[in-house]
């Protein structure tokens, strides 16, 4: 094949990835609002995967957002300090953390965390027959192991991405005081930072959150499901699921930044 | 559907292909009626049969079809697929497990899933079942740390849970003691007289031999073909 047939190939292939990718996540939000595509099991496994995504991932986010809020927030409110810009600190926080550095890192914990291993948890029931056990008792995996698992994901990155800003900034709001920089008022320290928050930025934070979990979760899905027979494919299926997820995460925060900023 | 219609039935069903180690079937005919046991002796090397596959509209015959309850497996739409498959209990040949539910949640799951019916309510079935076949009580733990006789006859819960219509018990002895066959045969007696079909697989001479046996139609495996024996 020439070198331009090969590209063309390549092309057309992700474009079929992509393209199913979105009848997948299309017949999934369709599904899903139907409340009869809810009983009991169905929501269990919806409470289970919101534990596991979300509940379980507070204590590391907290972490990784308390030393953001170190780094981040001190920073800006020592350099704008000197630059004699303290009044632009909560238009700055809200920039950074809000609008690009929470959405991003959740998106990334909740995809190293949940993302792999759903994508290797529903490899392995393919790989061992699981996925026939369910259709042979009447239950669709898509509606039971699909569903509830990508509205899981789309809400446990909202949710955590809202903690992970609120503990970035009491963390460097403590911080400043620590080391003597910044408003010392935390009510002042709290209306700087809401004065710097837009309506553009409440649609901002729902599309980087609710889209990119819905993605993770359709992309980590439709890779672990797409392994056959053999136990050696699902850590390829894994690795395909976290480096698409991330994929999809940079290109769709791309264009909601712009979308919604410019 | 009359009383009396049989609620499976095969006609001139041909799979050829070796599907993941399944045997072929040639021309296979045959039908389920309410209220019996139909026993299909395998043979040693070919025990891993589509047959119960195809009576789920899991496997697509490449000749001939497969019907339930009167209509044609691929006749059918998804929902109408998913609802009745909820009718069928099954002891798989092989894993048969959801790994990451515990044993009573497997075996619940279908009633759970598809009925309105209180956990409760469901939970004493299942323990009823399970003192039937000579547990002391259902499983609370992962598949995979129960001993494989027990996982095997909660298998057996599993299949007879809600009263199916069809019941496919695919060498359902495997790894289980012959001392409880008396238990499992005496649940499956009372499946009939319920009005269930019974299709049993077996590789075990003296489980398709035993006395307590209900009256049961015999069939047995000859290569890809399905005799029906004359005792049957």
């Amino acid at each position: 094949m020439t070198f331009i047939g090969t590209i063309g190939q390549h092309t057309t292939t992700r474009m079929r990835t992509a393209a199913h990718l979105f009848a997948v996540l299309g017949s999934i939000l369709a599904q899903a609002t139907r409340l009869r595509n809810w009983p009991r099991t169905t929501r269990a496994v919806f409470a289970r995967q919101v534990l596991f995504t979300g509940v379980e991932a507070l204590r590391f986010v907290s972490l990784v957002a308390f030393l953001t809020g170190i780094s981040v927030v001190v920073q800006a409110q020592v350099w704008l300090g000197k630059a004699g810009q303290s009044a632009m600190l909560g238009s700055v926080l809200i920039a950074v953390i809000l609008r690009e550095v929470a959405p991003l890192l959740v998106n990334f914990i909740v995809i190293g965390r949940s993302g792999t291993a759903i994508a290797v948890e529903l490899a392995n029931m393919k790989v061992f027959g699981e996925i026939k056990v369910l259709e042979a008792q009447g239950l669709d995996a898509l509606l039971y192991l699909a569903i509830p698992r990508a509205l899981a994901f789309a809400l446990s990155v909202f949710c955590l991405t809202i903690w992970f800003t609120i503990v970035a900034f009491i963390s460097g709001y403590a911080f400043g005081i620590l080391f003597g920089v910044g408003a010392t008022d935390p009510v002042i320290f709290m209306n700087t930072v809401l004065k710097g928050l837009h309506p553009a930025d409440v649609y901002n934070l729902l599309a980087k959150t609710l889209v990119p979990g819905l993605f993770t979760a359709g992309i980590c899905i439709m890779e672990g499901l797409s392994v056959r027979h053999s136990i050696t494919e699902v850590p390829q299926a894994a690795t395909r699921a976290v480096v698409r997820s991330i994929t999809a995460l940079f290109i769709i925060s791309a264009i909601v930044s712009v979308l919604t900023y410019i | 559907m009359n009383a009396n219609d049989p609620i499976l039935e095969f006609r001139d069903v041909t799979i050829a292909t070796a599907l993941r180690g399944h045997a072929g079937l040639d021309q296979v005919n045959a039908r389920f009626r309410p209220g019996t046991l139909t026993i299909i002796q395998v043979e040693p090397g070919n025990e891993q049969l589509p047959l119960a596959d195809l009576a789920e509209g899991l496997l697509c015959p490449e000749e001939g079809h497969v019907s339930f309850q009167g209509e044609a497996w691929t006749a059918m739409l998804p929902e109408q697929v998913l609802q009745r498959r909820a009718q069928i209990g099954r002891v798989f040949d092989g894993h048969g497990w959801i790994s990451n539910l515990n044993v009573n949640e497997n075996v619940t799951l279908s009633q759970r899933h598809h009925t309105r019916r209180l956990n409760a309510e469901i939970l004493a079935e299942a323990e009823t079942l399970a003192r039937a076949f000579g547990l002391s009580e259902l499983p609370k733990i992962r598949p995979a740390l129960v001993a494989h006789q027990d996982l095997r006859r909660s298998e057996w819960i599993r299949a007879f849970l809600g009263r199916p219509l069809l019941v496919l018990l695919e060498r359902p002895m495997q790894g289980v003691p012959l001392e409880h066959l008396p238990r499992l045969i005496s649940v499956v007696r009372e499946a009939c007289v319920q009005k269930a079909a019974v299709l049993w697989l077996t590789d075990n001479d003296r489980v398709e031999r035993h006395s307590e046996l209900p009256p049961a139609t015999r069939y047995a495996m000859r290569g890809q073909t399905m005799v029906k024996m004359e005792n049957g």
